[in-house]
């Protein structure tokens, strides 16, 4: 018994050693609660303190997949007006449309647009015959909830995340009115997609190439282990540039936007590096900046023959014409030898690219899109691009403003072939 | 000595009693009762036609905790929504009230009415017209449809059809779910199809060539006999003499037969369980079918 008894008084004071352990610091001076519950107060105070309101840089479709827009959007008690980019009534005043608003506490601060808006909800409307989406029952895959991911200590930009999609979006904060904004971002617009087709970016040794396609840069480059790597970088227009859907890193440098300079070639990148970028005149470049066509009468008697293959063979096989042809970029923002067949088939064969110098040029088979694979396999369209898959050299007219591009087969010289920047009539009948 | 020990533990036991800091709460709690905008005037609106006579919550605006995640959805336009909310108030609770009463609308109906401005869409083309959780929430979808007549799932203001189509059956079939949990039906009714249910393939079938002569009013009630039970209710309910009466042409007398056998069991049903009279019912939606348009949808009073 005596025992039994000391084990027990032994056990209770073994047991009895707690530690009142007082090392559980807190790492924040609130509870999680209330730092949620603080930043949705800030969140408010600060999306309403706008007097002009936000531009917010939109982007539809897992990871940017289908670019972005902008929106001017204002709060005030719980509404909200939003605006959009080339969204103007008869009298180009700009449509504004208003909707509700809140910030609601998750597992951060959630800004949650919580009724119909014309202009943001479209976006997400799952039923595509009122928005043209290219899903069959998600939209544009669309946000229109945002985690607020923070708010810069100037009060002026907020980092947004989609919450059911994921894309990151930069709110900022507008020194001038929504409609002078989205103004000057079209004129940006306008000098930015027309009349600078590709830039190139020289950081010592290392040199990427910038190629504008529908609202988005195509960017290649080598990289340290001598691969070509390519980059597809959705942007939207600023009212001084362009803003990346995301910053993007080349040699080291952060690279977030291009801003624009007037009669200027030469442009400032917002940039950790403090770097430029400029518009390239070498040849290779500026031909792989534009659309240039096929016109029977300008083909060497090598490519001639090849696009009279695949013109009889389509007119007997299908019982189309060949609307149009052309070397350059695709509806889809690739590259290569692109084509419409009676007046509504659109396909490519897809192009890698290789240059030498500033004129030489080389093209390889990469497969094909659209109905591309159909006219290959059914319309002897192989014959009509197996010409474009050697290496050739580059003339033209002029590198500023040229209206036609030679292109000479450094190996053959019957693979001579010219293509003209316009489309003409005379192309159409081919 | 054994004093002693017993002492011993007694006074170790009670020194182990001890507690090691004062983690008090704060005070302050984490679920604000204040409101951080004020109600505008269609949300005051709300409350005084649902929230105080019926303890109903509208929500309209959109919460994504509040709807199914699994499906791209877009929130209800405002305006849209307060057209809806006086014609879901006038077919719908009224109609119940009137037969009812208050009291039996203020006990049954879902604590919470949820408006979602788009379609619920399945990749197999088909769309979810309205759901129901565990007699707490019915919601319905295609709000901004509503006052439209464009396209597939247009619902203009004037077409009782599509008003039934896309709410008002969607309201009445899941509001027989919730009866039927409060007090289960009869389950020989599930008897007099039985085997001829065919769960997820309904969409396959014709209402008009297969399930009506089958003795099913809709290709939707041959899901399983639950439904069918809503189904039919809902349809009964909503369907004026003229609507009726085609179905009915379509069923046959084979399907007709099977269908007012089902029928009788909700009669019964609805008169033991909950005290209304079906036909009785049916004539109040369809006298308030009659009325609804001259109700004023431009402004809230």
């Amino acid at each position: 018994m005596k025992k039994i008894c000391i084990y027990i008084i032994v056990a209770i004071a073994v047991l009895s050693m707690q530690s009142c352990l007082h090392d559980n610091n807190d790492n924040f001076d609130l509870s999680a609660a209330e730092r949620i519950d603080a930043l949705v107060n800030e969140s408010y105070e600060v999306l309403e303190s706008a007097e002009n309101g936000w531009v917010l840089h939109y982007y539809t479709g897992i990871d940017y997949a289908y670019g972005g827009l902008n929106f001017t959007v204002k709060f005030k008690d719980g509404r909200v007006s939003i605006c959009q980019q080339g969204a103007t009534d008869n009298n180009d005043e700009y449509i504004t449309s208003t909707s509700t608003y809140r910030i609601n506490r998750d597992r951060s601060a959630v800004l949650a647009f919580d009724t119909y808006n014309d202009f943001l909800h479209i976006w997400a409307e799952p039923d595509a015959s009122k928005n043209n989406a290219p899903t069959d029952v998600d939209g544009w895959q669309a946000d229109y909830e945002f985690v607020i991911f923070n708010i810069s200590e100037d009060k002026n930009t907020i980092l947004l995340k989609g919450k059911k999609w994921g894309n990151y979006m930069i709110m900022e904060r507008l020194q001038k009115t929504p409609a002078e904004y989205l103004d000057d971002a079209a004129a940006i617009a306008n000098k930015m997609s027309e009349g600078i087709g590709l830039m190139k970016y020289d950081d010592g040794e290392f040199t990427a190439k910038f190629l504008y396609s529908d609202g988005q840069y195509i960017i290649t480059y080598t990289d340290a282990d001598g691969n070509k790597q390519t980059l597809n970088v959705p942007f939207t227009y600023t009212d001084d540039g362009v803003i990346f859907c995301e910053p993007i890193e080349l040699n080291g440098n952060v690279i977030s936007g291009v801003v624009y300079a007037e009669d200027s070639e030469t442009f400032s990148l917002k940039d950790t590096k403090g770097m430029t970028i400029s518009i390239s005149y070498d040849p290779v470049d500026v031909f792989q900046s534009g659309n240039w066509y096929l016109y029977m009468e300008n083909l060497g008697e090598v490519a001639a023959a090849g696009l009279q293959s695949f013109i009889d063979t389509d007119k007997e096989v299908e019982g189309e014409d060949l609307d149009f042809a052309y070397i350059g970029t695709s509806k889809d923002g690739d590259y290569g030898f692109c084509f419409r067949s009676g007046g509504r088939y659109n396909g490519c064969t897809l192009f890698d690219v290789e240059t030498e110098g500033a004129d030489v040029i080389t093209f390889s088979y990469a497969g094909d899109e659209g109905n591309g694979e159909w006219y290959r396999e059914n319309d002897n369209l192989g014959d009509a691009t197996d010409p474009f898959f050697n290496t050739f050299k580059l003339t033209t007219d002029d590198v500023y403003n040229p209206t036609y591009f030679i292109l000479t087969d450094v190996n053959n010289e019957n693979n001579v072939i010219k293509l003209v920047q316009e489309k003409t009539e005379s192309n159409d009948e081919n | 000595m054994k004093n002693i020990y017993i002492l011993i533990i007694a006074a170790t036991v009670a020194l182990g009693f001890t507690a090691c800091s004062d983690d008090d709460p704060s005070g302050k709690s984490i679920f604000p009762t204040e409101s951080t905008t004020k109600l505008d005037e269609f949300e005051q609106w709300l409350l005084e036609n649902f929230t105080y006579p019926y303890n109903v919550e509208v929500l309209y605006r959109m919460k994504d905790i509040e709807s199914d995640q699994s499906y791209t959805l877009t929130p209800a336009d405002s305006a849209k929504c307060a057209k809806l909310a006086k014609i879901v108030k006038y077919l719908w609770f009224d109609a119940y009230s009137e037969v009812a009463g208050p009291e039996f609308v203020k006990y049954n109906v879902p604590r919470v009415l949820q408006f979602i401005g788009s379609l619920a869409m399945n990749s197999n083309n088909t769309v979810v017209m309205g759901t129901a959780e565990g007699g707490y929430k019915i919601t319905l979808y295609n709000v901004n449809n509503l006052d439209s007549d464009e396209g597939d799932y247009a619902v203009p203001m004037d077409d009782y059809d599509a008003l039934n189509k896309w709410f008002f059956t969607t309201l009445h079939h899941e509001f027989q779910h919730i009866l039927n949990q409060k007090k289960p039906y009869d389950t020989s009714f599930d008897l007099i199809s039985e085997g001829e249910y065919v769960s997820g393939d309904w969409y396959q079938y014709s209402t008009e060539t297969y399930a009506l002569p089958h003795g099913f009013i809709r290709n939707y009630a041959m899901v399983e006999p639950r439904e069918d039970y809503a189904e039919l209710y809902s349809q009964y309910l909503t369907n004026n003499d003229e609507m009726w009466a085609s179905k009915m042409a379509y069923a046959g007398a084979k399907g007709q037969a099977i269908i007012e056998e089902k029928l009788e069991h909700i009669r019964n049903y609805m008169r033991d369980n909950w005290n209304i009279d079906l036909e009785e019912m049916r004539d109040a939606v369809q006298h308030r079918a009659r009325e609804y348009m001259t109700l004023d949808y431009e402004h809230l009073n």
